[in-house]
């Protein structure tokens, strides 16, 4: 399990993408893709109308959050894991959490709107982004499914995150788009 | 991804937990972050927007619908900025704060001011949107790192459907330092307890109770409250569902009148017990009777029924479910015709039924994938050294199933053949979607586009039992479209 409760937080986001996922065992192709398809496959084409309600009923149990048939109005399934859980919200907490001081202690607002280079000295190549790659993608469980958080898409977020003047939302905004 | 898969399916044996909106609010094991700044100095001085929807809800275990109010935490709606989110972090290190009791919050209907001054709107429960995965249950307090997400406020007060609702929460007991606020335009559109509905229509040849058939107009009635006694341990409720028509005759003419109490037997499962008090019978009351009954559902537990019902050979999205009622019948007044003989004044009866819906069968993906490639061009041969075209995918869609089984057992009421009586009874449907057949996508695309099973043939059998008119039986084939919008 992560050891920090940011860590978790944001593994609770996958673990309800995941009871998503299981809530459609009506569709067998749905149940075999990898979490990152699963993340970005609209709903229309996955839930039948006439499953709606079976996937509500299965996808609340799994999850424990208040679903109802109308949210499934959204286009993908990543849609609606953010609208009741933002990614975007739990990447930024993660990642706020391994940053240097005195960003921890901060808020995340503050976090969000600071420079990449005062968060992560030595951006992608230093010590504490080491970290947050480890976290993300090694420790085991890993906090994102490997499928969500490919190779490709670290050596894209390392760049964002060596641009000069880069924020951190649009580092967070990378991680939470998933890919 | 084990560890996800494993509490997954951990998630679905606690079901009770799951849909339950009654834990305590005493245990509140938070992880907080010393280094955060406290909550008091990071108070701003216009309070973080808060945003807010309306939720329905069913409590557990009194089956009580309750009005109810989706707050978010991690607000989906402001991706860019966290001021609700950060605030409720920082609140947690104010030892005294407790983000899952009911005193740090304040709902108001706030409409019209100031003619209609603001009014308090009480606070029954509030319970944690979405499981701790460590645990599978849900939340049981702010853990400073953005757990729970989202909070459900359960209120205690009625409100009209068209009041608008402000959410405050405060820092305080007091309610003196406002922690983040609501805009104040919610409404909650489906707080209403009571639903009534009516269609007419025209039948031409509709059976009548002597054998004869003719052209009748009928109005079916449905009349419901769902909560008659707001707050109470048990759930009382009241519906009516009538079919009147215009020929007294009208083998259809029915009058059901349902007072019942229900509550969940045991919190882990679905698992509702109902007393009911119906009087049935046809709109001139020649065939009416009152039935007394005690009922037991069940929904099986998901962890124990899915290796039977979700595995290769056939998937179930949902765990079946079993009833077992019993029925105390005092027979007023019976219409006695040839097809529903004179049964005795007083009757006792069994009920069992059996339910399983959605059902499919994979092993027919593989037929279906083959159909729906029938007429179709058969794609080019690669060329020499090309790569392989991708195989396509299967269909996700194959033939469902529904089926509905059960038994009426009436030790009271003898056969001619002076035996005690037992009529059972069913239905089973096969479920073809149309999209699997690749001649229908073609004449039909609008039927069989964006939605696979958006039209599906239903070849359905039944053999049913009509307790309302002397347990008379009729059974046969029916075949159709099951079309959705």
């Amino acid at each position: 399990m992560p050891t920090s409760p940011q860590g978790f937080a944001l593994q609770t986001c996958f673990y309800y993408l995941h009871g998503f996922q299981t809530a459609c065992s009506f569709n067998t192709n749905a149940l075999a893709m990898d979490p990152i398809h699963f993340a970005k496959a609209t709903i229309a084409s996955v839930i039948p109308a006439a499953y709606q309600n079976n996937f509500v009923q299965s996808a609340t149990l799994n999850t424990g959050l208040p679903l109802n048939t109308g949210d499934l109005a959204v286009n993908t399934f990543l849609d609606l894991l953010n609208n009741y859980r933002p990614l975007q919200t739990y990447v930024g907490g993660y990642l706020q959490s391994l940053a240097v001081a005195p960003f921890p202690a901060g808020t995340l607002t503050a976090f969000s709107n600071a420079l990449a280079s005062s968060a992560f000295p030595g951006g992608s190549a230093g010590g504490q982004w080491k970290i947050v790659l480890a976290g993300l993608t090694e420790s085991s469980p890993q906090i994102m499914p490997p499928t969500c958080f490919s190779p490709l898409q670290q050596i894209k977020v390392g760049m964002a995150l060596d641009a000069p003047g880069a924020v951190m939302s649009t580092v967070i905004a990378l991680i939470a788009g998933l890919g | 991804m084990k560890s996800l898969l494993q509490a997954g399916s951990y998630a679905l044996v606690v079901l009770g937990f799951a849909l339950g909106l009654t834990q305590a609010v005493s245990m509140v094991a938070v992880a907080q972050s010393p280094a955060n700044p406290p909550a008091a100095a990071a108070a701003p001085d216009k309070p973080p927007v808060l945003t807010v929807k309306e939720q329905s809800v069913v409590r557990y275990p009194s089956l009580e619908p309750m009005d109810t109010i989706l707050v978010y935490f991690a607000d989906p709606k402001q991706p860019l900025a966290y001021p609700v989110f950060d605030a409720v972090n920082q609140a947690v290190n104010n030892d005294h704060w407790d983000c899952l009791s009911p005193d740090f919050y304040q709902v108001q209907i706030v409409d019209s001011p100031p003619r209609n001054p603001p009014r308090k709107v009480g606070i029954r429960d509030i319970a944690a949107a979405g499981l701790d995965m460590r645990t599978g249950k849900p939340f049981s307090g702010c853990d400073g790192a953005g757990d729970p997400g989202s909070i459900s406020l359960i209120l205690s007060s009625r409100v009209g459907s068209k009041d608008k609702l402000q959410v405050t929460i405060y820092h305080d007991k007091e309610h003196k330092n406002v922690l983040a606020q609501s805009d104040g335009t919610l409404t909650l559109s489906s707080s209403k307890q009571f639903t009534s509905s009516g269609t007419m229509q025209s039948q031409p040849g509709e059976a009548l109770t002597n054998g004869k058939s003719r052209d009748v107009g009928q109005m079916t009635l449905a009349l419901a409250d769902t909560d008659l006694f707001r707050g109470s341990p048990l759930n009382f409720y009241a519906k009516s569902t009538d079919l009147f028509s215009t020929d007294e005759r009208d083998s259809k003419s029915a009058f059901l009148a349902t007072f019942g109490a229900q509550r969940d037997l045991v919190t882990r499962v679905y698992s509702p017990v109902q007393l009911e008090e119906r009087i049935q019978g046809n709109q001139v009351a020649t065939n009416l009777s009152a039935v007394t009954s005690l009922s037991v559902s069940l929904l099986m537990p998901w962890s124990r029924s899915a290796p039977v019902f979700n595995n290769s050979a056939i998937s179930a999205p949902l765990a079946p479910q079993l009833a077992l009622a019993g029925l105390y019948t005092h027979r007023i007044h019976q219409l006695v015709t040839a097809k529903s003989p004179l049964l005795s004044v007083d009757d006792f009866s069994l009920n069992p039924t059996f339910s399983v819906s959605s059902i499919t069968v994979p092993a027919t993906c593989k037929v279906f994938a083959w159909l729906g490639k029938m007429g179709q061009p058969k794609p080019p041969a690669p060329a020499p050294g090309a790569p392989a075209a991708p195989a396509p995918s299967p269909s996700p869609y194959c033939v469902g199933s529904t089926i509905d089984l059960g038994a009426w057992y009436l030790p009271l009421d003898l056969t001619t053949a002076k035996t005690q009586r037992f009529e059972g009874y069913g239905d089973a449907s096969i479920l073809l979607p149309l999209a699997g057949f690749g001649m229908f996508s073609r004449l039909f695309p609008y039927m069989t586009s964006s939605d696979p099973v958006k039209t599906q043939i239903q070849i359905k059998y039944s053999d049913s039992v009509n307790a309302a008119n002397n347990y008379a039986r009729s059974r046969g084939w029916s075949f159709g479209f099951l079309a959705l919008k």
